[in-house]
């Protein structure tokens, strides 16, 4: 299973006044029986994130700003998917 | 240390550390109110955070994630010291070295800190882990969510 398409990412609210939307993920695939959606992109993640935790945030090349300062998304490829039942 | 208002950082943050507790040490450890994020659109599992002020003023991000466990830590990117900020924030909150499974290279862990995690490091449970995130560091731009 694949499909081309964009994740999104907001900010976080109540936290601190500075947080920039970010789209932020786990590295690795998605393991059997998790909820979620495994998917690789050509963007590159923000440097200095912590190790296994990428996240792709405003202002950094190929992420796209929807809504400034709120909300943003990258080109992915998704290759697997698991709903709720 | 008391939880901040979010105003009150008008920098952004930056992860300097990662560790992994249970939820009951996150609270007795920090005794502040958390907020709870559990937009799947700004965060990567459901979470707790606040933005922390240490006794010594200096200002900490941290976030914790319910599923995983961990506890990332950030600063202000600018204007801190981030060695310090761990020496203080070390000083206040009593999470053993042994949690510890990320920090910034660039900023060292206190002393005390330093010498413990030696010491644990010996053990074959922390070698395993260490092993583990490491394989997940090689994934690339490839990430899950």
């Amino acid at each position: 299973m694949s499909g081309s398409g964009a994740i999104w990412g907001r900010r976080a609210r109540n936290v601190y006044a500075s947080l920039w939307p970010a789209v932020k993920a786990w590295a690795g695939s998605l393991p059997d029986g998790v909820i979620g959606y495994e998917f690789f992109t050509d963007v590159e993640p923000d440097p200095g994130a912590a190790p296994g935790s990428p996240q792709w945030s405003e202002g950094r090349p190929g992420v796209t700003v929807l809504e400034r300062n709120e909300l943003v998304s990258i080109s992915v490829i998704v290759t697997k998917r698991h709903d709720a039942s | 240390m008391r939880r901040a208002k979010p105003e009150e950082l008008q920098i952004r943050a930056v992860p300097i550390m990662t560790a992994q507790i249970s939820e009951s040490e996150l609270h007795k450890w920090m005794p502040v109110p958390f907020e709870r994020v559990d937009d799947p659109w700004a965060v990567r599992e459901p979470s707790q955070a606040a933005l922390i002020q240490l006794g010594s003023g200096a200002y900490v991000v941290v976030w914790y994630g319910e599923t995983s466990q961990q506890l990332l830590l950030e600063v202000p990117e600018t204007g801190v010291d981030g060695t310090q900020v761990l020496v203080e924030f070390f000083g206040e909150v009593p999470l053993p070295p042994s949690r510890i499974l990320w920090h910034r290279p660039d900023i060292a862990l206190p002393k005390k800190i330093r010498s413990g995690k030696r010491e644990d490091q010996s053990s074959e449970t922390v070698s395993r882990t260490k092993s583990k995130r490491s394989a997940l560091e090689v994934r690339g731009p490839r990430g899950r969510k």
